[in-house]
């Protein structure tokens, strides 16, 4: 049976139709895995670029050292390890006293991510290890506050160190108090004999660890069971949920819109494959006569889309390999170099779904070739019965959906697919049916050419509307990924606009703040506004222990092991969105709580929910009138938990504002620091710069999907015109034999084309529209607005591009000869 | 009767990878202004290939053919196409009407490539046509909701669409039954009556012997023609 199949193909190879299809699947595949595996990179280097955060991939923190046995794990799983130690010391020079942030690294630090220091003698650079022994490196603040320069000696504890330079840049500078306090970077080697550490020092021990992603994660797995009370392990999105919110959204985005991709190429591959089918009736009908069964047609068919699925397929990922390294040439300046090569895994996986896609997308139409009749052998007319939609489209979606759930798409996002994808499909084809067929209407005036391209596409509206479904969900998909895109860059611009909040500044006592208002407006300083602070923790929830009702490992849980800010407001934070409950009037009675969705969620908490805190020793009650989304990525202060107005009165509060500080007003700092004593100042400028970073990584990425998604979308148009070109071949030799001219064919398929380039254009805005309107308004509670300019040029540019696209597909028909057509169409 | 068309020392060569092949072999004919002549021969021997050289959708590798005095080569692509659609009416075996259109925009098409009536004259024109085919009630249909001897005359009446004075049809009768095959001889001699040139290529003896004229072609070559024994 495999060597008729085998055959029977390798006769078809001199037929156009086959070479649509292979060169559809070709496309299809290469571009798939070259997705893929660019994603997969891509991934790779986002985790990366986003593990100079944390200087590792993975760190642990502790306040004793960590067990020798568990370093030695790591070793054995091959992780390369990095050691640092923080805590803070009051330092003395020229009789000034400075409370410094005092960090000893390993020779190793930083595994991920780099120092910047400058220098006198070779300025500013990066650098990938610590200061050696004998040295230390310090903030600006150190040497102004203590009046000392580059060169000068530091005493710490009792070793004395040489400041070789200015620290600029920390990759894992966090948020706790050492970081608020002027940071002096010394080499580990000289801590014993700095002497500063004895029984009972508050000392903060941090273990990075580096290597193959699945060696992190199998590391990772096998110590989190062997964590002790107080004992962290940091990853990006639990330690930095601001950053974790953009690589979860980057990697979705991503990943989405390879789906789109590979749904757009499967379009493509089921048209070819349907023309491929067309072509094979009249054999399959001599096979019947002969005596094949049923089954074993299917079967013959089976042994060819295997064979040609298996080499195509692994033509095409090495096809897609190659395209692979184009763009990482193309993108070397943004990502970070490999860590691992893809493992034969990926290219394996990416072998597998080009098969399993070929007959996806492509062997419901085949299947119909069980169903030939050797009848037709004798009556030419009797065609297959049509292929069960519900199996063509079945694989399809199975496929599709199986693709993001592997994603790890939101489930509301795959379910929505799922179940409205095809509902909303027909719905939308029966329409476009309908209107086509109503053109026929117009066919009564108007040019010649002009009549015969309008009856021509009324009469076949269910192939016309298919065409124009298929042309449409095209320009769809590449119109969401590049409005998604640019809003996704236009909102993170309005976020974080040139002049975003690069410091916190805390602790500020009530007393300071008309000093320090009128001091923002002086030096004309974009200050957001001052929040009041008070400190608290959740203790229970409806009178039950609020520890019971959490999520192991959740947001909640952990926000229940420590004290937490909390605020109170008469009006909403900007950024932030009520989801849930309503936000509280200008008189609004006090004991009330607005409370953020993620702990709201891992806690089961809910509007009417009684919770209690304990602040002080006191203990505060409050109703839940609201959830709210709130945007860690803001860069501005953000809270779990706003009260109303009254309800924390009777305790002391401190304030909380970000602002944003250019280069040349950083003397400030330290004159503010003299100024408000116990006010803290926090630098998230660097976080803001890695943020752009990575927001330019997935921009460009975007970029090239989205070109992708163009490049498949003109294969779905072309392998449309492929299906009817025979059919319109036939057409244009008998119009031609008839008399009809050159120019009026030209004419006739220039309207058909621009008609239907203009029918896609507008479905497409249509849909664009609605899925904006659906994100903005009803999702993200944003501001709509019909997008004029964007939707006229999808319009002008898909009528014009579609329209010569097919122009350009049906050339035959009008410059070859009518006798050369009537000769191929006989 | 002088003749329309006029054929002299006519070659057709196809050259393909296994060398080349002569269709017509010094083809010498002359056809009168309203004659019924019928084109008969064996398969592959030419016949079809004389009728593409005839209507100038192909050109012949050596020789002349003129048409009402006028020499063929000498016309442009272009002008062939709007000579044809003037002066030449085509009927084919399978009928090849435009699935999507109605059997009276069918033949309405030619007289919308000419473009010498105005719309409403076309329209009327070939409702006249239609009616004159026995097909004033079906006008309104589309080829495949009628039968086949029906889509013959729709066929027959869009060759007549800009009145031309030549007619030539391709086995017109090899699809259809007995009655419908009369049906279309009787249409053929009715316009013979109003002095159209008709050439038919045919395997039907009996249809043959119907016309004024039976020419045979074999290997390419004019074998037997009852013009010129007559």
């Amino acid at each position: 049976m495999m060597a008729l199949g085998l055959r029977l193909l390798r006769r078809e190879t001199r037929q156009r139709e086959l070479w649509i299809m292979v060169v559809a699947l070709m496309i299809a595949v290469t571009a798939l895995t070259s997705v893929n595996l660019f994603a997969h990179r891509l991934q790779q280097g986002l985790n990366q670029a986003a593990g100079e955060f944390l200087a590792g991939d993975l760190v642990f923190t502790d306040s004793h050292p960590l067990p020798e046995a568990l370093q030695q794990q790591a070793t054995a799983a091959g992780l390369t390890a990095s050691r640092t130690l923080e805590f803070s010391s009051v330092l003395m020079e020229n009789e000034q006293l400075l409370l410094a942030g005092i960090k000893a690294v390993s020779q190793a630090y930083p595994l991920r991510g780099h120092l910047t220091l400058h220098t006198d003698r070779l300025g500013r650079q990066d650098l990938r290890h610590g200061p050696p022994p004998g040295q230390a490196w310090v903030d600006d603040r150190v040497l102004s506050a203590l009046k000392l320069n580059i060169g000068a000696q530091l005493l710490v504890g009792e070793v004395p160190l040489t400041i070789s330079g200015v620290l600029v840049h920390e990759p894992d500078r966090r948020g706790n108090l050492f970081s608020l306090t002027p940071r002096v970077m010394m080499n580990l080697n000289d801590i014993d004999q700095a002497g500063v550490l004895r029984p009972g020092s508050h000392v903060h021990y941090f273990y990075q660890w580096a290597g193959p992603e699945q060696a992190v994660a199998a590391f990772k797995k096998a110590l989190t069971p062997q964590l002790q009370a107080g004992q962290k392990l940091l990853d990006i999105r639990l330690d930095r949920p601001e950053l974790g919110a953009v690589l979860s959204r980057t990697e979705q985005t991503l990943g989405l819109a390879s789906v789109l991709v590979v749904l757009l190429s499967g379009v493509a591959m089921a048209a070819s494959a349907r023309q491929f089918t067309l072509r094979q009736y009249d054999a399959t009908a001599v096979l019947r006569c002969l005596g094949m069964t049923r089954a074993c047609v299917l079967k013959l068919y089976a042994w060819q889309w295997l064979v040609l699925g298996g080499l195509l397929s692994t033509l095409g990922v090495l096809l897609g390999w190659l395209g692979y390294h184009l763009l990482l040439a193309l993108f070397a300046d943004l990502i970070p170099a490999a860590t691992t090569a893809p493992g034969p895994w990926v290219f394996m996986q990416n072998w597998l779904l080009g098969v399993l896609g070929l007959f996806a997308f492509a062997w419901p139409p085949l299947q119909r070739l069980g169903q030939v009749s050797p009848l037709r052998v004798l009556r030419h007319d009797l065609d297959a019965m049509p292929a069960s939609a519900w199996l063509t489209y079945t694989l399809a979606l199975v496929l599709v959906v199986g693709l993001l759930l592997a994603q790890r798409q939101p489930l509301s996002l795959v379910l929505g697919f799922a179940l409205f994808g095809p509902v909303v499909s027909l719905a939308l084809l029966s329409l476009l049916t309908w209107l086509i067929a109503q053109s026929r209407r117009g066919a009564h005036w108007g040019a010649a050419a002009l009549r015969f391209a309008l009856i021509s596409l009324s009469q076949n509206a269910a192939a016309n509307s298919r065409q124009v479904l298929v042309l449409a969900l095209t320009l769809f998909v590449i119109l969401t990924s590049y409005v998604a895109r640019n809003d996704l860059l236009a909102d993170w611009q309005q976020q974080l606009p040139a002049n975003a909040p690069n410091y916190f500044l805390l602790n500020v006592f009530p007393d300071y703040l008309p000093e320090l208002k009128a001091e923002f407006n002086t030096q004309a300083i974009a200050a957001s506004r001052f929040y009041p602070v008070v400190r608290g923790r959740l203790v229970t929830i409806n009178e039950h222990p609020a520890t019971q009702q959490a999520r192991p490992g959740s947001q909640g849980e952990r926000a229940l092991h420590r004290d937490l800010s909390l605020t109170f407001a008469r009006d909403l934070p900007e950024t932030n969105q009520i989801i849930e409950g309503t936000w509280w009037a200008a008189k609004a009675p006090s004991g009330q709580v607005s409370v953020e969705q993620g702990v709201a969620d891992s806690l089961g908490l809910k509007v009417g929910d009684r919770l209690a805190f304990s602040i002080g020793g006191r203990q505060v009650n409050a109703i839940i009138s609201s959830i709210r989304r709130l945007r860690w990525d803001s860069l501005k202060p953000n809270f779990y938990f706003i009260f109303t107005p009254g309800t924390l009165d009777d305790f002391a509060a401190t304030y909380l504002t970000s602002f944003y500080l250019p280069d040349s007003q950083k003397h400030l700092l330290n004159a503010w620091a003299r100024a408000y004593p116990g006010a803290s100042i926090l630098e998230i400028g660097a976080l803001v710069r890695q943020l752009q970073k990575l927001i330019g990584i997935l921009s460009q990425a975007l970029n090239y999907l989205a070109a992708l998604a163009l490049g498949a979308g003109v294969l779905v148009l072309l392998a449309q015109i492929g299906i009817s070109l025979k059919q319109r071949q036939r057409q244009g030799a008998l119009l031609r034999t008839l008399g009809g001219s050159r120019s009026w064919l030209m004419r006739v398929y220039g309207y058909e084309f621009l008609l239907l380039g203009a029918m896609a254009g507008l479905l497409a805005v249509l849909l664009t529209e609605l899925t904006r309107w659906l994100v903005y308004d009803r999702l993200l509670h944003l501001d709509y607005g019909i997008a004029f300019g964007l939707d006229s040029i999808t319009l002008v540019l898909s009528t014009l591009l579609i329209g010569a696209l097919g122009f350009f597909g049906v050339r035959p028909i009008y410059t070859r000869p009518p006798i050369l057509l009537l000769r191929e169409t006989a | 009767m002088r003749p329309i068309i006029e054929l002299r020392h006519v070659y057709k060569e196809y050259v393909h990878t296994g060398g080349q092949q002569t269709a017509l072999h010094d083809v010498c004919l002359d056809l009168a202004q309203g004659q019924f002549s019928a084109l008969v021969g064996p398969s592959g021997n030419g016949k079809t290939t004389l009728l593409n050289l005839i209507t100038g959708l192909d050109r012949p590798s050596r020789g002349h053919i003129h048409v009402e005095g006028k020499a063929l080569a000498g016309l442009s692509q272009r002008q062939l196409t709007r000579w044809r659609c003037a002066h030449v009416g085509i009927i084919f075996q399978f009928f090849q009407l435009l699935p999507t259109l109605t059997l009276w925009q069918n033949v309405v098409l030619p007289m919308d490539f000419l473009g010498r009536l105005s719309q409403r004259e076309r329209r009327a024109r070939a409702l006249a046509l239609l009616d004159s085919v026995g097909l004033a009630d079906v006008a309104t249909r589309l080829p495949a909701e009628v039968s086949g001897g029906q889509q013959q005359r729709a066929a027959i009446a869009r060759a007549l669409a800009n009145n031309p004075g030549l007619l030539v049809a391709d086995e017109p009768t090899g699809n259809l039954d007995c009655a419908s095959a009369e049906a279309i001889l009787q249409l053929f001699l009715a316009l013979r009556d109003e002095g159209k040139t008709v050439l038919m290529v045919t395997h039907n003896e009996a249809l043959a012997q119907a016309a004024d004229r039976r020419v045979e072609i074999r290997a390419g070559r004019i074998f037997a023609d009852s013009g010129i024994a007559s």
